[in-house]
């Protein structure tokens, strides 16, 4: 059943004002907004940073600035004036956080600024703001007695959050040892982003860590806090290289179950990004891939990476922009159990079990979904 | 918007927060200058106005924040709230409020409005 234009517009991140990942960006960060239901914690002015603010009728300011946060946000979602609707919904934010010293909180206002500053349309200016919240968030660790002696996270993790592997563990060191550990391994990490964050060539190292070490952070805690797990993981995409071109996938052609894959990923994959080559026309050819490499699995080629079974399933799965929405969706509703399947998926730890699954898949496949597979049967053993 | 306009605001925009990190070595405030959770404050406040003591309840109205509670961030934001609040709220300078507070689970410590 086709979908009506506007209602697929979510799906689309070409052929707009802003480069793809940025497009995705945005909309990820409307829909965190949305599903959090993030306005409902707007306040009316308080002590502002911006003194005029509070000379404004009070309960009309706050509404607005819901009304024009919720309906920016659905316009980043539905409409096609991205630049806008990111500078709009960006700005909204941002006067809701000087508005109010009790509402104002760094969560919120790196959030407005990423909206801001992906309006502009440039992806080094969002890569560039990532790097300056990690610089100024190392250095004043760096700089605080309690964060160099390790008294901030002995305290923070054994008497506020009562986290039960910090009160076992901590004991098995000298004093504030373990705390002393967390606290220069977090400030480390941090001060290496700053700097990692700023040079293209290691945009993957910085992802890497930078998403692993905020997911640690969650699993830890069981916190987002607030806006922020969100806004930073969101935020990497302006490190990643989107595929130019079409992503090739070699599939076998003479397979119903194949086809009927092809015709469900197709039917998520609104920008046209994968372009699928049947194997038995000898494309692989062109890469090296025998006939007989190509009987056994599906391939990927998206410039000069060639990827094959499971991870090129994978990599197809998160070329689409409904995977990201699925995932923050289930990280809003379960924030430790969507991010450790999370990582699980995405990172090689589900390898070895993603293989022998779609290697299973690939031996039976003539078996499977509708029997208009044309392999030849296997020969008795 | 058109041209490098955008992009020169967005680099603007940028510096003024390399500004306020610069900024934030010179003072205990902590605003833009992305510093989250950094400190753990543990306090209680304590308001009377014109001698007469205010309820958790009224105090929470007055300041938005629990009587007592905790925050993560410097505790001289809490400080910069609650004298601020004063000073318009009460400019006549009825108002004292003591509040108890602990950093990092360190030492207990007092903080007084108006400042002795």
């Amino acid at each position: 059943m086709a979908i009506p234009a506007a209602l697929a517009r979510p799906f689309r991140l070409s052929g707009l004002e802003l480069p793809p990942q940025m497009v995705l960006l945005c909309r990820l960060l409307a829909l965190t907004l949305l599903l959090t239901w993030h306005v409902r914690l707007f306040q009316t002015p308080f002590l502002p940073f911006v003194p005029f603010l509070d000379e404004l009728p009070a309960v009309p300011f706050q509404r607005t600035l819901q009304a024009t946060v919720v309906l920016g946000a659905l316009a980043l979602l539905f409409s096609t004036r991205i630049r806008l609707a990111a500078f709009v919904t960006g700005a909204a934010l941002l006067m809701a956080v000087v508005s109010s010293r009790a509402y104002y909180g760094n969560n919120k206002a790196f959030t407005a600024l990423l909206l801001l500053l992906a309006a502009a349309g440039d992806l080094r200016l969002i890569r560039w703001q990532v790097a300056i919240l990690y610089f100024g968030a190392g250095l004043n660790k760096a700089l605080d007695p309690d964060w160099q002696s390790g008294q901030f996270f002995h305290h923070w993790a054994g008497a506020r959050l009562e986290n039960p592997l910090y009160l076992w563990a901590a004991p098995l060191f000298p004093a504030l040892v373990l705390g002393k550990l967390f606290c220069w391994g977090t400030i480390a990490v941090e001060l290496a982003l700053s700097v990692l964050m700023l040079f293209r060539r290691f945009a993957w190292p910085a992802i890497w860590i930078s998403a692993l070490f905020q997911c640690g952070l969650l699993l830890f805690t069981g916190q987002t806090f607030t806006l922020f797990f969100f806004a930073s993981q969101i935020a990497l995409l302006a490190f990643v290289e989107w595929p130019k071109e079409p992503v090739t996938v070699i599939w076998d052609g003479e397979c119903g179950f194949c086809a009927q894959t092809k015709d469900r990923l197709n039917r998520f994959d609104w920008d046209g990004i994968f372009h699928w080559v049947p194997q038995q026309t000898n494309i692989g050819e062109r890469w090296g891939l025998t006939r007989e490499t190509l009987a056994n699995a599906m391939f990927t080629v998206s410039g000069a990476n060639v990827r094959e079974g499971y991870t090129a399933f994978r990599a197809m799965v998160v070329w689409l922009p409904v995977f990201w929405y699925a995932a923050l969706a289930a990280v809003v509703l379960a924030p430790r159990s969507a991010v450790i399947a999370l990582l699980l998926f995405l990172t090689p730890l589900s390898n070895p079990v993603g293989e022998a699954v779609y290697r299973w898949v690939a031996r039976n496949r003539h078996r499977f979904g509708d029997q208009t597979c044309a392999l030849p049967d296997r020969p008795p053993s | 918007m058109a041209g490098r306009l955008p992009f020169f605001l967005g680099v603007l925009l940028l510096a003024a927060q390399l500004g306020a990190i610069a900024y934030s070595r010179f003072t205990p405030l902590r605003y833009f200058c992305w510093a989250p959770f950094d400190q753990q404050t543990q306090y209680s406040i304590a308001v009377s106005i014109g001698g007469e003591g205010l309820t958790e309840m009224q105090i929470q109205r007055r300041y938005r924040r629990p009587a007592d509670g905790a925050d993560n961030r410097s505790a001289h934001h809490l400080f910069d709230l609650i004298e601020r609040a004063e000073k318009k709220l009460e400019p006549a300078g009825r108002s004292r409020v003591t509040v108890t507070y602990r950093i990092n689970g360190g030492p207990e410590d007092i903080w007084q409005y108006p400042r002795p």
